[in-house]
């Protein structure tokens, strides 16, 4: 596994909503490299879910650009579509359809049929203990149950980039230690791994990166600890946030 | 297509499991047609206000005629015509206008009636006088057709007949009045000893004994087959609600849309590897299915059910493959519709209200409550924009005109249009 070859270039990247002129993304630099667990940091409004959102293709930006630098890959939209994998901070599933039935759904849309689409389903029902609910209703789950199966629901086609916009938001303790454990065996095996989280102790066990955005700009860059050596009063990354960004409220 | 048969698989479960939903969908519409049907059925008293255009043609050209034409001309409920674009009126053109549904009523009053009739009505008091009655004197005279366009509405269809009755029958006494009197001249300027007979005759008679209605009023409907479908308010109530009910389909398709918009399924469909026109293709297909099960179920329950309710059971006529294309197209509209609602509302509560008050609106410019002849010019112009009217005018010349394809292709097109139009914007503004 190496870590030194940038997957994922960002460059220069802006974005402005129409309506009322509003900046969300102001000229974001980074380079993300293979394997990496990167950690995308930032308080309310900081411009997190515009650069998923333009990193998952949902909408162009206004200017620069995002490159995904695999062999042979050609960055068109549905390229891009196939290598990654989001799991949105909502529950981003069918309320009627069962946890099975949901994660084979996005499974059959990335092209599993058959009996790999069942295997992948059947490994993911087991690795993050959903098998005795698979029958269940999402409608009927416990919020850690829909967040597993949110998780599985992105992770079904095994992608090697997996986009995660606050994923243990409302889950309980266990749920949350087992997605952490998940989410390290993936990252052990090569996916590479965009963490968005607000919660900064999160961010400083699982990421081997994180980038602080504020205003919509990169405000800070690299590994927890040295963001954290830099800082002369900080003994945490919650602490080093709170010195970049204010204590003021946000939106 | 793998991924579009799992796209209809996922809405299909989707529906199934919407117990409510489901239930909106098919048991609301069949209370709607059993309830509505039986209340129009004792509802004749609300026609008269409209004036009713009658294609009118004499030629007779006599008494029987001309009383006729003042009977129904002396009322303000009819607008008797005789001419059509600066032509006068023939047999064949009062036939075809009414087989088309331009005009919903056409009369035709047969040569020589006011001669055959006074003869029926000597022949009618000879036999009075002389009790013989002879082969042949209760037939009546075949004087006066009505042609009612087969979608005609049952109360205004009876309205019409029972005036033109009353008219003819004014008619045929005048026309007795005038043999009498006649009788009477002849007696006193011949004394001729037969009239002076019939005379003394009939001041034993009972009036009720005299020669009546010898001039039958026979009622036919000019459909575009040989199929002969009498009107009645099944044939006009069933495929119409059977429409509207399709187009209630907009509140779980918005509805469904909208949760999708809501709850971020839509935007995570978004980064999957499938076109957004393949998800709502799904739908389309899903919902197709849905609305040709409503529309079964209606026909069924117009078949088996309603005449143990004591209503005329539904006659499908023999245009089976284009009830197929317009129910097809009709649903495809109906889903386009949905689909429109679904893409502009942002709530759930936003779309039933907005979609449901709509198909009302667009049910009531169709004519599905009330006659588009019967409306006010305006309307009548604006109800050309509706869908509903589109498709009712459709079902209404399979069901009661007996029309096939070749009758309703404008209004399939307009139909198929109004879906690919809808269709196009949701998948524009989707993606």
């Amino acid at each position: 596994m190496s870590l030194s070859r940038p997957v994922i270039s960002i460059k220069n990247l802006h974005k402005r909503y129409k309506g009322p002129s509003m900046d969300a993304l102001k000229g974001i630099n980074l380079n993300i490299t293979a394997g990496e667990f990167y950690g995308i940091l930032g308080p309310n409004a900081a411009g997190k879910t515009t650069l998923i959102s333009l990193l998952c293709g949902l909408f162009p930006p206004t200017a620069g650009t995002i490159t995904f630098n695999y062999n042979g890959f050609d960055n068109t939209p549905s390229a891009v579509k196939k290598i990654i994998g989001l799991v949105p901070q909502e529950i981003a599933l069918f309320a009627s359809l069962t946890v099975h039935e949901n994660i084979s759904y996005f499974g059959q849309m990335h092209g599993l049929f058959g009996r790999t689409l069942h295997k992948t389903v059947d490994g993911l029902l087991d690795r993050l203990q959903l098998e005795i609910h698979a029958g269940k209703k999402t409608s009927k789950c416990s919020g850690g149950i829909k967040r597993r199966t949110n998780l599985a629901a992105g992770m079904v086609h095994n992608p090697k980039v997996l986009v995660l916009d606050e994923p243990t938001v409302g889950v309980d303790a266990q749920s949350r230690n087992l997605i952490f454990e998940y989410l390290k065996e993936l990252n052990r095996d090569g996916t590479t791994i965009l963490y968005t989280t607000h919660y900064m102790n999160e961010a400083e066990e699982l990421c081997s990166a994180v980038s602080i955005i504020d205003d919509g700009l990169v405000i800070a860059t690299g590994t927890p600890e040295k963001l954290i050596r830099r800082c002369d009063d900080c003994n945490d990354l919650g602490e080093l946030f709170l010195k970049l960004t204010g204590k003021a409220l946000r939106e | 297509m793998r991924k579009l048969y799992f796209n209809i698989r996922r809405e299909i479960l989707t529906l199934i499991r919407d117990k409510a939903g489901l239930s909106i969908l098919f048991l609301m519409p069949l209370l709607l047609i059993i309830v509505i049907t039986l209340t129009q059925q004792n509802a004749i008293q609300s026609v008269s206000s409209a004036t009713i255009e009658l294609l009118f043609i004499d030629h007779d050209q006599s008494t029987m005629g001309e009383l006729v034409r003042k009977g129904l001309s002396g009322s303000d409920e009819f607008n008797l015509i005789t001419q059509y674009k600066s032509k006068p009126l023939t047999d064949s053109m009062v036939k075809a206008l009414v087989a088309r549904g331009k005009f919903r009523v056409g009369i035709i009053i047969s040569e020589n009636t006011t001669e055959e009739a006074k003869q029926k009505i000597i022949s009618g008091l000879q036999t009075l006088i002389e009790g013989d009655e002879k082969e042949g004197d209760t037939a009546k005279v075949h004087g006066i057709r009505v042609l009612f366009d087969p979608a005609i509405r049952d109360i205004v269809r009876i309205s019409i007949l029972n005036a033109v009755k009353m008219a003819t029958t004014g008619a045929e006494s005048s026309l007795m009045t005038n043999v009498l009197f006649s009788r009477l001249s002849e007696v006193i300027e011949t004394k001729d000893s037969v009239s002076l007979m019939i005379l003394n005759a009939l001041q034993d008679v009972d009036v009720d004994e005299l020669p009546q209605q010898v001039v039958e009023v026979g009622e036919s409907y000019p459909g575009s087959s040989n199929v002969i479908i009498k009107p009645n308010i099944t044939q006009n109530n069933v495929p119409a609600f059977s429409l509207f009910a399709m187009f209630f389909i907009v509140i779980p398709l918005a509805g469904s849309l909208i949760a999708e918009k809501n709850e971020g399924t839509y935007d995570r469909i978004r980064t999957l590897p499938v076109s957004y026109l393949n998800i709502l293709t799904g739908k389309t297909v899903a919902y197709l299915m849905v609305c040709f099960l409503q529309f079964l179920l209606m026909v069924l329950v117009g078949i088996f059910v309603f005449p143990y309710l004591g209503l005329p059971a539904l006659e499908t006529g023999n245009h089976y493959f284009a009830i197929f294309v317009a129910t097809l197209v009709s649903a495809l509209s109906a889903i386009g519709f949905g689909l429109l609602v679904g893409t502009y509302s942002t709530t759930h509560n936003q779309a039933a209200m907005f979609g449901a008050i709509l198909v009302v609106i667009m049910a009531a410019l169709g004519g599905i409550f009330m006659p588009v002849n019967m409306m006010p010019e305006n309307l009548k112009l604006i109800s050309n924009l509706s869908p509903l009217r589109w498709g009712i005018d459709s079902y209404l010349n399979l069901f009661a005109r007996g029309a096939g394809l070749v009758g309703i292709w404008k209004n399939l097109v307009l139909l198929f249009a109004f879906f690919v139009v809808s269709l196009g914007i949701a998948a524009k503004r989707f993606s």
